[in-house]
Order: structure tokens, then sequence, then C-alpha cells
């Protein structure tokens, strides 16, 4: 009937339109943004080609072009970067095949967080074969094949700095790991050289070239490290992740190749927090080239992993850190510039800095200078490049995740050589804790958890209660803490602001005047809101974060409100 | 039907595949044998998917900075393109590699770099596969050559001993007048010069980062100038003024013997030279068959570089070059002392003012403005002055005639791959860009 007669379609539309104009008052409503879904990026998939990159040619394209772009973008002058995009309705990734839940669900203890994805671990106990070789690059080593017939790439640590690197790559994988990244099964090992036997059918690179390995290249490999005092060697040993490796992600784009790569990488929640926990762990080396993809047939997906955590903590991996590493980038665009122009005599603050190294096994760690605002990589990255308050804030409760005691279980694991070495490392881990916790809770107004109800009375009015991070962690107290709030309900028309002073305990409850309210007002369903409710915390006398929206949806069977969102 | 499908087919597909996976929630594999989720399949099922688009839409704000976008593409362009080069020099991809590689492993070296005042961009390649002998061969785009052939012996100190033959065929140019010269490019000559020559150098260590070298030289030499071949140019046959200078219509020959000494007390810290470096010369030209001309060059270099901090540095370059004629028809132009570019004077082209005389100074502002953490490299800049001239003898000097140089520019020193150095000149002659795989000192 309507196909044959179109203009009827058309007037009826019309008709219902006139309709609802003349039927009362609007009853606006608010779109809910749409939310990830878990298992989309874990779909089957033809298998994706292996890709190999010039690491130089990409890193000086991002550091040239890509810094370029970012000094010249209007969003950065006005500090209106783009949001992540792949959040929840409460302002959260989905676990998926690039993160999973596992510190911030407060349920992790710390043997957990200690023993990351490990299982078993090389058997040192029966001989280690030598199946290829690495004579030269920045870290030398060898990949072994164990009784069990699982393959290990052995890393050694840097002569005059043993258990450095090795330490840092396992201690920081098990943190990465706990915080919800894939990494590989990191492990220190402790061998006797007589305990390695070379394959027949081992090569080596050496000077980029190939070519069958030997025994003394092997003897050459070992002779780049220092033994331990009773003749044996010590090293990380990183078992191969499973899967076939397809080259390493980028951050930003899509992997083209990878229909389940659906979000451009820089605007990834877990890309952009993934700067916080690189900060908290001072992971300078934090590049495309130490990410890796590995296709995981069956049933048939891409898997993300970072990989090559030598270059953390004090580690430089060859050497400690560098006063400079992780307050500038290797190839800064601007700072050079900024140089350029001022005939040398600018000085960046890290140039005035005094290197101290805190232990031949620690490196170069600072706690007290760190700033986790300017914590810079080695290399920038476009992810890290637009981290927002959110994004920073996201990253920081993973990282306010690891208490004390997950700290102290993970560093165990990097068998360092004495106590007060651990001890010096678990506190310079709890001070950067402590700042990132301080500086980017203190960019949003950090509550969680909101809750409503309509409170019966002569005056209607609505409860909100949420968690004060803020309060929570013991980075404010609740007694210079308030709270600014401001509804906005478009259904019902109301719009009011006020102001309220912080309880006691973590736990707020925030009560907000509804005049204006119709309880009898019909609800509203599916991905809809009806009103917005602004809160910043005020420290002292600092409005420093920015607000908090929580989303309310009208619930007429139940004449009250729902939260329904959340952004920070 | 397909709305029916496109509400139904995603919690399916999520509850089949969240049964059997190891890892996360989120794991797709069939639990029965049948019904699996297939790429294909999985296709459809992404394509029902309603979340959040893949990146931020276009707002307000991105159309308001759309114009600064366009105005900063070409300079984001540059620099991307500048940094594909740089990263294809240091790193080429694999297929150049394997080909290079290939070449190497015949004894075949190869590079780029200028064989000449204006040779322009010249390829040069060499083959060092059966030593002691060696064969190199350089063209240019302009047209320039260079060969060279002949056997050297090196001892384990540094010693060494070379017998060789050389042809060079250069188009240069020529400013008639000394240090009143106008710069008028029009006059260009071609020069071929074959050498035979015997050389052997002592490297004589006095401390560990002091040496003393000593050269000694014995040369065959032939010369010949013929008709530049640029067609917007004069050649110097045509020209009046410069058609009868000594060696424009003749064949010169000479035997040739010197000597340089060199004391070095450089050292490198850091990637930065510091110390002192002076070079002295001596040779003699003695004219054989027809030529009726004998003369004598002496020449000083002095390099200095005086830290300030690790970062900063002041550098200086002294340097002064005579030529006598003892009998005969003088000096052929070819071989006068000169001023211009990298040898005195860099807001001037090379060869720009010549004479029996010359002398400079080069001073340098360096800073450092980057450098690689695994201190494999790092860009200096400078700021420049450098002030010369050239005239017939040293006394003849006067501050009246000096041409001075000033710019600024910036220097790769790789510990690998040598210089890459770029510069902006200003002085008499204008403004004068210059991009150069080496460096003035």
């Amino acid at each position: 009937m309507m196909r044959r007669f179109p203009f009827m379609r058309s007037s009826l539309g019309v008709a219902i339109i006139l309709l609802a104009a003349c039927s009362g008052p609007k009853r606006a409503t608010l779109t809910l943004p749409l939310e990830p879904v878990a298992y989309a990026d874990t779909l089957p998939i033809e298998p994706p080609e292996e890709r190999e990159v010039n690491e130089i040619k990409r890193l000086l394209v991002i550091s040239v072009g890509g810094e370029i772009g970012y000094g010249f973008s209007l969003r950065r002058w006005i500090g209106r970067g783009h949001e992540a995009v792949n959040l929840t309705r409460f302002d959260d990734v989905v676990s998926s095949a690039w993160f999973e839940h596992r510190i911030g669900t407060g349920r992790l203890s710390p043997q957990e967080a200690a023993r990351g994805p490990t299982t078993l671990g090389p058997d040192t106990s029966r001989t280690l074969t030598v199946v290829a070789g690495k004579a030269e690059g920045i870290s030398p080593g060898f990949t072994i094949r164990d009784a069990r017939g699982d393959r290990y790439l052995v890393k050694l640590d840097p002569k005059g700095n043993l258990h450095m690197a090795s330490a840092a790559g396992v201690i920081s994988g098990r943190l990465f790991y706990a915080a919800g990244y894939n990494t590989p099964e990191d492990y220190i090992v402790v061998f006797d050289a007589a305990r390695l036997a070379v394959d027949p059918e081992a090569e080596i690179t050496v000077e980029g070239e190939d070519r069958p390995m030997t025994e003394e290249d092997l003897a050459r490999v070992l002779a780049l490290t220092d033994s331990l005092p009773n003749g044996r060697y010590l090293a990380l040993a990183s078992k191969f992740v499973p899967g076939r490796p397809i080259g390493p992600f980028f951050f930003s784009g899509v992997r083209r190749d990878d229909p389940n790569d659906y979000y451009h990488h820089e605007y990834r929640r877990e890309l952009r927090g993934l700067y916080v926990v690189s900060s908290w762990l001072n992971h300078v080396d934090m590049r495309f080239a130490n990410t890796l993809d590995a296709y995981i047939d069956p049933p048939g997906y891409v898997r993300h992993y970072l990989i090559d955590f030598a270059a953390t903590l004090g580690s430089g991996t060859i050497r400690p850190h560098k006063p400079r590493e992780g307050s500038e980038f290797n190839f800064a665009f601007w700072p050079s510039v900024g140089r350029v122009l001022t005939l040398g005599f600018y000085q960046h603050g890290w140039e005035g800095v005094e290197f101290e190294e805190y232990h031949s096994s620690l490196g170069w760690f600072p706690a007290e200078r760190f700033e986790p605002g300017s914590w810079r990589a080695n290399w920038p990255n476009a992810a890290f490049r637009w981290v927002t308050p959110a994004d920073g804030y996201w990253g920081a409760k993973l990282v306010a995740g690891f208490s004390d005691e997950h700290i102290r279980s993970a560093i165990k694991e990097g068998h360092l050589p004495t106590e007060e070495v651990e001890r010096t490392l678990a506190r310079i881990l709890a001070i950067r804790r402590d700042k990132i916790v301080r500086y980017w809770y203190g960019k949003v107004t950090p509550i969680e958890q909101p809750e409503v109800r309509t409170l019966e009375g002569p005056e209607p009015a609505l409860e909100l209660a949420f968690d004060d991070l803020g309060l929570k962690e013991r980075v404010w107290e609740a007694g210079a803490t308030r709270y600014e709030w401001m509804l906005k309900d478009v259904y019902h028309q109301i719009e009011a602001a006020g102001r309220a002073e912080a309880g006691v305990g973590a736990r707020q409850r925030i009560t907000i005047p509804l005049d204006g309210l119709d309880p009898d007002l019909p609800g509203v369903a599916g991905s809809k809101a009806t009103a917005t409710l602004r809160i910043r915390a005020i420290r002292g006398r600092e409005r420093e974060g920015r607000q908090a929206t929580v989303l309310l949806r009208w619930n007429g069977a139940a004449a009250g409100y729902s939260a329904v969102g959340l952004r920070h | 039907m397909s709305s029916i499908r496109k509400w139904l087919l995603p919690p399916v597909a999520f509850i089949a595949m969240c049964m059997s996976l190891d890892t996360v929630p989120c794991l797709a594999q069939d639990t029965d044998g049948g019904g699996a989720v297939t790429p294909d399949s999985a296709d459809a099922i992404r394509a029902s998917l309603e979340r959040p688009p893949p990146k931020p839409p276009f707002d307000a704000v991105d159309a308001v900075g759309l114009p600064f976008e366009i105005v900063f593409f070409p300079l984001r362009v540059a620099g991307l393109t500048v940094a594909e080069l740089v990263g294809l020099a240091v790193k080429p991809d694999p297929e150049p590699v394997q080909f290079i590689e290939a070449l190497k492993d015949v004894g075949f070296r190869g590079g780029v770099g200028s064989i000449g005042p204006r040779s322009g961009v010249a390829a040069r390649g060499g083959f060092v596969g059966l030593p002691p002998l060696f064969l190199q061969s350089a063209f240019s785009i302009r047209g320039s050559q260079r060969h060279r052939a002949g056997l050297r012996f090196e001892g384990r100190e540094g010693e060494r001993l070379e017998i060789a033959y050389t042809f060079w065929r250069n188009d240069e140019p020529y400013f008639y007048g000394g240090i009143d010269s106008a710069e008028d490019i029009n006059r260009v000559y071609l020069w071929d010069q074959q050498t035979f020559a015997l050389a052997g150098s002592l490297r004589l260590p006095i401390r560990p980062s002091a040496v003393l070298s000593l050269v000694g030289r014995l040369a065959y030499e032939d010369n010949r100038v013929g008709r530049g071949r640029d067609p917007g140019t004069t050649p110097i046959q045509d020209d009046t003024l410069t058609a009868g200078l000594f060696g424009v219509e003749e064949r010169v020959k000479y035997l040739r013997g010197g000597a340089i000494i060199g004391l070095d007390l450089r050292y490198n810290e850091g990637l930065q030279t510091r110390g002192l470096y002076i070079e002295g010369s001596y040779d003699h030209f003695f004219g054989v068959d027809d030529t009726e001309s004998d003369f004598r060059r002496v020449a000083v270099d002095l390099y200095g570089y005086l830290p300030i901090n690790p970062r900063q540095q002041l550098a200086l370059r002294l340097l002064t070059e005579v030529n006598r004629s003892l009998s005969g028809t003088g000096v052929p132009f070819y071989h006068l002392a000169d001023l211009g570019s990298e040898h005195g004077g860099r807001a001037y082209h090379q060869l720009r003012f010549q004479d029996l005389a010359m002398a400079a100074m080069m001073l340098e502002w360096r800073w450092e403005i980057w450098r690689e953490l695994h201190e494999r490299s790092r860009i200096e800049s400078f700021l420049f002055y450098d002030a010369g001239s050239v005239m017939p003898r040293l006394a003849d000097f006067r501050i009246d005639d000096v041409r001075r140089s000033v710019g600024i520019g910036w220097r790769l020193i790789t510990s690998r791959s040598g210089l890459l150095t770029n510069y902006i000149a200003f002085g008499d002659d204008g403004v004068r860009y210059r991009f150069r795989f080496s460096t003035a000192f």
C-alpha cells in the first residue's frame, strides 16, 4: 500500500511530527555512545603476512614528520586532543586481543602478579641446544631449545652490570602483564656453559650476515657478559610467544590485513594508557620494534604483545640509562629547534643532571626527579603524544592497583643480587607510583562506581554516591576536598548547581535537590540518557582537574534515576 | 530477515566462541565441529556489529585547524621526505641491501660525492678485491670523471707506499682578475690531468694522542685544457682576457716532487673533535718536455678546536698558500692558489678567486643540537665567519681586499658514515646554499 502510494507515507510522517509537536513540551533525551564489543577482535581471520619494517626509516618518519604534524596541530595548541574511541559507557575498555583486566579488577594477588604469564620455564638441568646466535647489535645473545623442545631467546647482561638488564626484563615483564598487557614468558636462568651445545644447523649473524655458528662464536658471545662467582652464567630467557609472529604493531593506524583491527591505534585507550605504565617502569624503549603481533591459530586471530623489557627501570640494555632517557626523545625535533635558535645555550632540565648509578645491577632510575607528565619514551608515538587526562587517569588507575606487596613480589622474580638492592628498587617504584597517582588523579575528578537513588521526602532530591579515588588512595584529605556539581536534565527540564563538602571515607554521597521533577513521567529505554551530572573535585584551593560527567537515565517505573555512563 | 540475523548473529557467535577459548573472554572457536566461525562468516559478524567509530569524527576543531594543516602540509611532506631518504641511506630496504652486499662480496666499494669544482654529484666505485691492486672510478652528472689505478702497500704502523696512475677530467670555472674579479661564471674549461705518482707516507706516534705524519711524493703530471662543455657558458679560449693565459693552449708537463708534514694533536671525545692539527706542504714543479716553467708551492693549514663544554665549541682554521715562479712562463692558471667555498670563503663559488698567493681564516661557533643515545651520531649547528683574500704575494695582503662570508649550518656526524653538512652563507656575491658530504674542517 505504502509502496504504491509513496506520498501517503510522507504525509503520514509529517502528520506524526505535527502531532508530536502539538502534544506538549518537548522531552529531549541524550544518546549514549556505542560501546566496543568484547569478542570483536578475536574473530577468525585469514592468516596475515609477516611484515618487515625498516626500523630506522620508520623511526625517522615518526620523529620528523610526526612531530612536525604534532607541533603545528591546532588541537595541540588549544589542548583539545581527541579522546580515545574504544570506551565503554563507564570510561573503560573491554578485554580484547590487546588487553585483559588483571590488576584493575582488584583481585590479582601479589603471587599472581609475580607469576605473570609464566609456566614451567626452561629446563636447565639437561642440555640446552643453541639453535641460533646474534653476536652484534644492541644486545648480543642466542636462541636455545631446551629438552622439552621449547625455544627461548637468551639475552645477556652487559659487562659490569650483571643482573641489570635481565632483572629489569623479568620484573617489568611481570608488571606489564599484571597491568593487563600481553607479554612473553620471561625467566631468569642460571646455567653452566658446559650445558650449552651448538646445534649443527645453528647460524649466527655477524656483520649483518648469517653463517654457521661454532663453539667459538658461542664463547665470544658469552665473553660479552660477566659470569657469576661460581662460574655459571645468568641471563634472561624469553620464551617464544605462542602463534606465528607476523611483525610488530604500530602505535597509529590499523593493520590492513587484520580485519579485526578496527580502532585506529592512536585512539585506543589501552595504548594511550600504556604511556603511564611505561612511565612508571621507565620503559623508554617503548616503540613499535618492541611489540609483536602473533597469529593465534586456532581460532585464527592476531594477539598483540609487548616484548623485550630490558630497557626499563634503570637499565638501558647495554648500559645504565642516561639522565636524558625519560626526559627527551632520542631525536627531539622541537628541543633541537630550540637549541638551534639559542646557539646551544638553551638547556633541557636533564642536561645539568649528574649521572648517578644507584647500583651496578640497577643502573640509573630516578625517583625524586621523576615527573609523570613530562616523561618521554626515547621515540615519539602517536598514541602517547595524544594522551588526554582521561587516558592518563585510566593508566594511573592501573599503576595505583599495584600495592607495595605486588611490587616486592614481582621484584623477587628478578633475582637481584642483594635484598638491599631489592628494597631500593621497591622504594623507587613506590615513589614513582605515588607520583603518577597524584599527578594523573589531579588532572581529572577521579570518581568511580557512581550510583544514584531518589530520596523520598517533602522535597524530591537525588543522592549520588561514588568512590573518590583521590581519597581512597589518600592522595588528598577529605577535610580539604569539596565538590562542585551541576545537573542538567533535558527530560524533566531541570537545571541546578551547587557545592558539597566531602564526607569521611572514600565513598562519597552528594544530595542534589530536584525542583521541578515530575515523578509521573514515563521512563526512557535503550541507549538513551536523560540527564548529565557534572562534578568537579576541589582540593584545598585548587580547582585542578577537569570535571567528571555522570550520565543519568530516568526510570519511570521506579520513579528514579539510574547511572548509565561516566566520563572523566 | 536480515534484521533478525543482525540481532541474533553476534550473541550466538559470542556464546559459541567463548565456550572454548584459552584466554580472555573473547575467543572464537567451534565447540563441536559444526557451525565453526570461519573468516568468511566472521566478516558478516563484523559487519553487523554496532560499535564506536574507528576514529573520532571530523569536528569543528578539525574544520578550524584544516587551514593550518594545509599551510604546513609542504613542511610536513618535506620532513617526511628527508626522513625517508636519511632512513634509506642509513639502512636501505632489503632488496638494495642484498645487491650492495653482493657487490661488496666481490670487493666493490662505492659512494657518492663531488669530484671537482663543477662536477655536481658524482657516483664513485672501486675494486679492492685483489690487494695490493686497486681500481677506482667516478662519474659525475656533469660529465666529470676521475679514475685511479695502482698498487698500494700498507704497513702495520700506518706506513704506506703507493704507485698510481690518475686521470682526472673536470669542467672548471675561471674568474679572471684575482680578488677584484666579478662573479661571472661564463668562462669555463675542461681540464684533463694525468698523473703517474709514487708516494710514501709514515705515521710516527709521539704520544697516544699525537701523531707526526710524513708524506713524500714524486709525480709526473701531464695537463691539457679543452673547451668547457656547458652550453650556457663561454669557453676560456673564446674570451680575449683569458685566451692568452699560460696553460690555456699549452700542454703542460711537470715532474713534481714534494713533501707534507703534519702534526696531529687532535682527539675525539664523544664525536666532538678537539685539539690542534697543523700541516705544511712543499711542492716543486719542474717543467719537462716543452714546458718552460718551474715553480714552487708552499702551503700551511692549521686547525684548532677549543671546546667550551661537551656541547659547545669554538673552531678555527687558518690557511695560506704561496706559489712562486722560479723560471719560464710562470704558473699555469689552474695551479694558482684559490679562495672560495670550503677553501676559505663559503659564500663564494669554489675557485672563485685565484692568484699566486692566498690567506684565509675560517671561524665557527659550534653547538650540539642532537646526540644519538648510543653515541653513534650527533648533529651540531654552526655559525661561521670566513675571511680571506688572494694576492700576487703575501706581502700584498690588504685588509680592504678581504672577502667575507657569514652563515649558519648544521652537520651530521656519525661514527660510521662520516659527515653530512648543510649550510647557508652570505657574502658579496649574494647567498649560497650548500649540501655536502664533507666539511671544511
